[in-house]
């Protein structure tokens, strides 16, 4: 006999237009029964009554459409960022402002390190917004014996200590743009690009200090993380998964703790002999909480590293146009092969002639071999205008927004990158939707943290972390972005069916917050606090911890 | 300690890069290298030649393994460095739209590495097109114009008319001197590579172990030695090498140099840019010799000859 729970709470935000708010929701078989009121949703017969959510609000669980695993590793290493950050085990790093802040956090960490060998490494540095330029000799006091090293936001940059500037054997006239020298031309330890990760790892040794990629405790941290920012679906959007990281999500997701459902995307072009049928292959592997089936195409870079793919008038201080990671030959052939499998393609672009290239990509494709909803998602797509919109929309494709970058970079994109117009429009949300495609946003963790209602917050207000208002005619309302992060994201999964709103026969998987996020402030929508979440009916505590 | 030479093959997709791989593989002549791909899938190993298959490494049983680069050409190319025994050559296979310059640059910066030389691929049938499209363009005339030499593919698939109106193009337009013409990945050994010269005289002519095509292609290039018993002035030397003529595809050999007496240089050019690798050894006889490959019609014999003793010392 299964039994039937009905969860009572302050108030219940379906997103459902039929019926946008309820008291109660009777949950059996980890699926929705009702929503409603008390007496209707006991209409279904006997009932357990849960009243552990009687003063907190429920809403669908969210859903992050782009983020990666990668958030469950970089925990291994110390942070250095200058904003508060939540780990998954619930613990706040506070954000630090200064250079000596760092030093001594990370040798505070040295102290705790028993081989001696063993890089320290740190990360999610921001230069901006610290007090002054790090250099090696402040990595120097962290140890002198040891290799450390301090992965920038960016990624783009990496500060190292002395002792790796010698292994690596860089000397006072190494001469190169990727070993970057202050403005007196003295080597300040800070490696960049390609060139830099090179002569890294060469010195410290590929790859054994990075923690094994995907393994059964980093994907269970990664789900830690995500049940700590109230969501209960998101992705890993981009892994070639190779055996051991499908051997890892097979294992963990069966777990019945495993907080999330957990949908990783393919690597479109990683090197295999028949990649369609692999994929097709590990679908036979799905689950309620494992979906495989995505499929993760990179057609540009970073526009703060200056790798994007920029349209006229380029780079707002001069720089060099990027970089194609793909060229759009292959965009087109790859996209192809994937589309006529019925399988649906998350396409990576930052700049506006690399969506111009993927929209092309998908016109071609579309036309070759016309797909009724594909919903080919263009990820990032920050500098897309409303006329690239519009053929999105035609061609039926959606856009996941990184919302989140207006807080953290948009200053740059102002001064540095893009010039006040583009920064302006840049991740456009309210344009994508006068343009009718279906819009997600992001946060991309761990370049952003994970936090749906943080990304909200940025798509209402799109305030950067200076307080300049970037482009008010792009802000959203509240509602909207809500929608987004719930059936918004489910959309571009093609998940809307299964999550995304709180309506009978939905999976019952809920965020319980402690506060309304209709009712707050919008300018306070950041700081509604999540209780935890329910994934399958299950209930997920998150850990109460101080600071 | 010896710098491993590093060769880098650059070139838009299906510039013909594969092709020349597999021929690098197959006839290596003795030597162990170690051939960085895309995609195995392309590359086409004979499966008798394959004598161990682990991870994403190869190994042949010429003594070359080819190593898959996968998500990195970073993690890829640090791997192979640190091997033991360490591989006699590398050769990478920039991605089609890698910029080869930026590859290069780590050549450049480690000091266990050496830059044998930026060798890039260019589809005779579609570089030009390629060259002009709205997208990629400017990474191909990039990759053009970083070029040490083009090998210009498919060769025999186009008229000689359009030929020579490539040539043109690719001096004039884009900038380059050093042309190649190739077909089915055919280029002989010594201008792919430039380890031939730990033995005085070895390599003094073309080799020829690479000619079973049908295409012959010593009509293409040109060799001229230069040999001495006296030792170069190392300015004019300098100099001297600075501003050889443009069709010079590469100069290699052993020298000496008033200024560093007691040592004998191993001078390594290819392009524009040369280094010389100094070790402490008596005079021989000769004392220098070096040996030009150059584009067929670009050397003048006589006028080098004059330089050349010019730069002796005094
Ligand atoms: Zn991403």
């Amino acid at each position: 006999m299964t039994t039937t729970v009905v969860y009572e709470a302050r108030k219940i935000l379906t997103m459902n237009p039929g019926k946008p708010t309820a008291t109660h929701v009777a949950v059996r078989d980890g699926r929705i029964l009702a929503v409603g009121s008390l007496d209707e949703v006991q209409a279904w017969g006997a009932a357990e009554i849960d009243r552990t959510f009687s003063d907190k609000v429920l809403m669908p669980g969210l859903i992050e459409g782009h983020a990666h695993v990668y958030e469950g590793m970089v925990w291994n290493n110390i942070y250095t960022g200058s904003y508060d950050r939540r780990d998954p085990d619930g613990k706040v790093w506070t954000g630090l402002g200064t250079i000596d802040q760092i030093v001594g956090r990370l040798a505070e960490a040295c102290g705790k390190l028993d081989d001696p060998e063993q890089p320290l490494i740190g990360w999610g540095f921001d230069p901006l917004f610290v007090d002054r330029r790090m250099v090696a000799s402040d990595l120097d006091k962290v140890s002198t014996t040891r290799p450390v090293f301090i992965y920038h936001a960016s990624l783009h940059i990496i500060n190292v200590n002395s002792f790796v500037l010698e292994r690596a054997g860089v000397t006072l006239d190494t001469d190169s743009e990727f070993i970057l020298r202050d403005e007196a031309g003295k080597i300040t330890g800070e490696l960049a690009g390609h060139v830099g990760r090179y002569l890294l790892y060469k010195s410290v040794g590929s790859g054994e200090f990075a923690v094994p990629g995907n393994t059964p405790e980093s994907v269970r941290r990664y789900a830690k993380s995500a049940q700590m920012a109230g969501v209960t679906t998101v992705t890993d959007l981009n892994n070639d998964l190779l055996q051991p990281t499908v051997d890892s999500y097979v294992k963990v997701t069966a777990e019945d703790d495993f907080p999330v459902r957990l949908m990783p995307a393919m690597r479109g072009t990683a090197q295999r002999e028949d990649p369609v049928g692999y994929l097709r292959s590990l679908t036979e592997l799905n689950s309620d909480r494992l979906r495989f089936g995505l499929v993760k195409m990179t057609v540009d870079g970073s526009i703060q590293g200056f790798t994007a793919r920029l349209r006229w008038p380029g780079y707002f201080n001069g720089r060099p146009n990027g970089l194609w990671y793909t060229p759009p030959e292959e965009i087109k052939r790859v996209l192809g092969a994937f589309h006529e499998a019925g399988f649906q393609v998350h396409i990576h672009t930052n700049g506006d002639e690399a969506t111009e290239a993927a929209i092309e990509a998908i016109e071609a494709v579309q036309i070759e071999k016309p797909r009724p909803d594909h919903r080919h998602t263009l990820q990032h797509c920050q500098m897309a205008d409303a006329a690239q919109f519009r053929r999105m929309a035609k061609l039926g494709a959606c856009v996941n927004l990184f919302s989140n970058h207006i807080y953290y970079w948009g200053d740059a994109h102002y001064s540095l990158t893009m010039g006040p117009d583009r920064a302006e429009r840049m991740d456009a949300v309210a344009s994508a939707m006068r343009c009718g495609v279906p819009v997600a946003i992001h946060s991309d963790a761990p370049i952003t943290p994970l936090g749906p209602l943080f990304t909200a917050w940025c798509a209402v207000n799109r305030r950067t972390s200076s307080g300049r208002v970037l482009g008010a005619s792009e802000c959203i309302s509240v509602d909207e972005a809500l929608h987004a992060i719930t059936l918004g994201a489910a959309y571009t999964l093609k998940m809307e069916g299964e999550v995304g709103s709180i309506e009978v026969g939905k999976y019952a998987d809920f965020a319980v917050l402690e506060d309304d996020p209709t009712e707050v402030a919008p300018e306070a929508l950041k700081d509604v606090r999540v209780w935890g979440t329910v994934l399958g009916g299950r209930i997920f505590a998150n850990p109460r911890v101080l600071p | 300690m010896t710098r491993i030479p590093l060769t880098i093959i650059g070139g838009f997709l299906g510039s013909g890069k594969t092709t020349l791989l597999n021929r690098m593989l197959r006839g290596s002549a003795g030597r162990r290298i170690a051939v960085l791909v895309n995609d195995f899938g392309d590359i086409n190993i004979d499966a008798e030649l394959i004598t161990g298959h682990e991870g994403s490494t190869i190994s042949l049983s010429n003594g070359c393994i080819c190593c898959s680069i996968g998500d990195s050409l970073v993690e890829a190319l640090v791997e192979v460095v640190r091997m033991t025994p360490p591989p006699e050559h590398i050769v990478i296979e920039a991605s089609g739209v890698a910029e080869p310059q930026n590859i290069a640059e780590i050549a450049r910066l480690d000091p266990g590495l050496r830059l044998s030389g930026i060798l890039v691929m260019a589809d005779a049938e579609r570089v030009k097109e390629l060259a002009g499209d709205k997208f990629v363009g400017d990474t191909v005339r990039h990759q053009l114009c970083a070029a040490d030499m083009i090998l210009l593919s498919k060769v025999d698939r186009v008229l000689e008319e359009r030929k020579a109106d490539l040539h043109a193009w690719l001096r004039n337009a884009i900038g380059v001197k050093r042309i190649v013409e190739t077909v089915h990945g055919a280029v002989p050994m010594d201008v792919l590579f430039d380890t031939d010269f730990e033995e005085p005289g070895a390599g003094a002519t073309v080799a020829h172990h690479d000619h079973h095509d049908h295409h012959a292609h010593d009509d293409q290039f040109e060799t001229w030695a230069f040999v001495s018993d006296q030792e170069f002035d190392g300015g004019k030397l300098g100099e001297l090498l600075g501003s050889l003529p443009a069709g010079v595809l590469r100069a290699k050999g052993f020298l000496r140099t008033q200024q560093k007496p007691g040592q004998t240089g191993i001078l390594h050019l290819v392009g524009g840019h040369w280094e010389i690798a100094w070790h402490a050894a008596p005079a021989g006889t000769p004392a220098i010799r070096l040996v030009l490959i150059a584009v067929k019609g670009t050397l003048d014999r006589e006028a080098l000859q004059k330089r050349f003793a010019c730069a002796l010392a005094d």
